[in-house]
Order: structure tokens, then sequence, then C-alpha cells
């Protein structure tokens, strides 16, 4: 990883549109702890394309329209890559591209990637990219649901890190 | 031949058998240790049942706020990532989901600034933060 990576200029500049607007009526929220903000908010650019709306010494917020989410990162010594993931939900497998071309020219690597994989009794194709910290996201397209089976595949990274 | 025959194609085919009013939408996994002790709470949270449930798994999915958030029944060693939330921007929207929680006799914190309500802190029965506010700036 290039921990020196530049930001990524972004392909409009969403910043100069109000950040008390989000589309809808309600807005998720994710706060969590990060051990170095520098290198979390060059990962959390990147992901969203979008640069902090707050950005503090030891706090930053990202707030971008896709995915909407109040994402907060606070800098703390006792971060930790927890269980359970994040993901962005997409409608076209096409764009899974631009996110990993982004997160790539960055400095971060792309996991692993699913193609047509059986997973959470849906068939998806993803990206599995991993924040500074180790706290997993998934940037995926789910193009069968219900119709599979099986929770967690072999080839299913859902679950590293929660299982024994 | 059209002029614009040539042209690259810059509209992404959407091939997501799921839609959403939303162009994209955030996901959340938690890990859970028993999800059926998890129902109750994530439908009164949410207002509404829940959209999939199959063995270990239960899946919401949901335009407001626009979150596709699953509870992975992980047994072991299921460890929360982070506080959750949603923000409102109205303070009736706010009210709502307080009605829904106190109406299912579920223990939270209101926080108010003079007589208005506006934020909400409780934890689903395993432990996991969830914080409902009104959204400022």
């Amino acid at each position: 990883m290039n921990a020196t990576a530049q930001y990524i200029q972004p392909a409009t500049n969403l910043n100069t549109v109000n950040p008390l607007e989000f589309p809808t009526e309600l807005r998720p929220k994710i706060a969590i702890k990060v051990s170095n903000l520098k290198r979390s908010k060059i990962f959390y650019h990147a992901l969203f394309n979008r640069r902090a709306t707050i950005d503090k010494d030891k706090t930053a917020h990202f707030r971008p329209y896709n995915p909407s989410v109040d994402l907060i990162l606070q800098e703390d010594a006792t971060a930790q890559a927890r269980d359970g993931h994040f993901g962005i939900q997409l409608k076209s497998t096409q764009d899974i591209e631009r996110y990993k071309k982004r997160i790539t020219e960055a400095g971060f690597s792309v996991i692993t990637e699913e193609a047509e994989t059986a997973c959470c009794y849906s068939v998806s194709n993803k990206a599995w990219v991993n924040d500074p910290d180790g706290n997993q996201w998934e940037v995926f397209v789910v193009t069968g649901e219900n119709s599979s089976d099986v929770r967690c595949g072999d080839s299913c990274a859902c679950e590293a890190g929660g299982c024994d | 031949m059209s002029i614009w025959a040539n042209a690259k194609q810059t509209k992404s085919i959407d091939d997501s058998v799921v839609n959403f009013p939303t162009k994209t939408r955030l996901h959340i996994a938690v890990n859970v240790k028993n999800c059926a002790d998890l129902i109750n709470f994530y439908n009164t949270l949410f207002g509404c049942s829940y959209h999939t449930k199959r063995e270990g798994y239960v899946k919401y999915d949901l335009s407001e706020p626009p979150l596709n958030i699953s509870l992975n029944q992980v047994p072991k060693n299921a460890k929360s990532n982070g506080v959750f939330g949603i923000q409102a921007k109205k303070i009736k929207h706010l009210e709502k989901m307080e009605k829904r929680l106190s109406d299912a006799g579920l223990r939270y914190k209101a926080k108010y600034i003079g007589k208005e309500l506006c934020e909400i802190n409780i934890n689903d029965p395993e432990g996991n933060i969830w914080q409902l506010s009104i959204f400022e700036h």
C-alpha cells in the first residue's frame, strides 16, 4: 500500500453541493474508529470519489450521495477491524470497474473479485476491498436474488474473520 | 449511418435484479450471535418486516434510509463493527421512530433540545449501538 498516494480529483466537484442536502428523508450513518486518519481519508476518498465534508484533526465525515451515508471516521489508537462488513450496492456490473480503478489508483488493492458467486442466498458480482484498518467493503451487483441455497460459499469473503 | 454510431457508450447497462429508488445503496452486514432474537428489534427500528429470512440470515431492503442491511449469524465471535445510525431531516420522522420503539416497549435514551427531540440512543439485544438523530451540519 502506498501511504503517500495523493487524493484523486473527483470527476465533478461534488463538494460545491450543499452538504445539508441528501436525496432522501433519512440517511444511514456509520461511525468507525481508524488508526491513521490520513490514510483512511485517502481510502474513503477513492471509494466514494468524494473528499471529506468535515475534515478535522481527529475526525472526518464523508457524506457522499453514492451511496447516501454519513461515514464518520474517528482516529483512535484502539481501532481494530471487527467482523461484519460494509458495502455499496450498484445496479450495473460495469460500474464495479470504476470503483476498482479508483481504489487501485489510490494505492490500495482489490482483495478478491467474485463473478456470479453464490453468497447470502443470492448470486452477485463483487469486488472486495479493505480499508487501511481491515474493514471490509464489497462493491456489488445482485444478479440473482434468493436464487441460491448457499449462505456463505467457499469463495465468499463475507464471513472472513467471523468464523472460528 | 448516425454520426453517433461510433460514439462511446457511456450509459451503463443495469444487470441488477434488485431495484431500488436511489442510484446506489449502502450495505451493512452485522455479524450477530442469533438472528431470530434480533428480528423484533430491527422490525421495530426500521418500521417494516424483513425482506429475506433464511437459515442464519435476515435481510432488510430499505428505501428510507436507502440501506441494504443484513444480520449474518456467526455465533462464536460476533462483534459489532462501529456505531450505526439513522439521520432524519425532519423531527416528525425521528418522533415516528421513537413512537415505534416506545410502543414496542424497547428501552432507549432520548435527548432533547428544549422540548424538541434531537437524538435517540438504543442498543440492539446484542449490544450493537444505534443513534437516531436530527441531521445537523
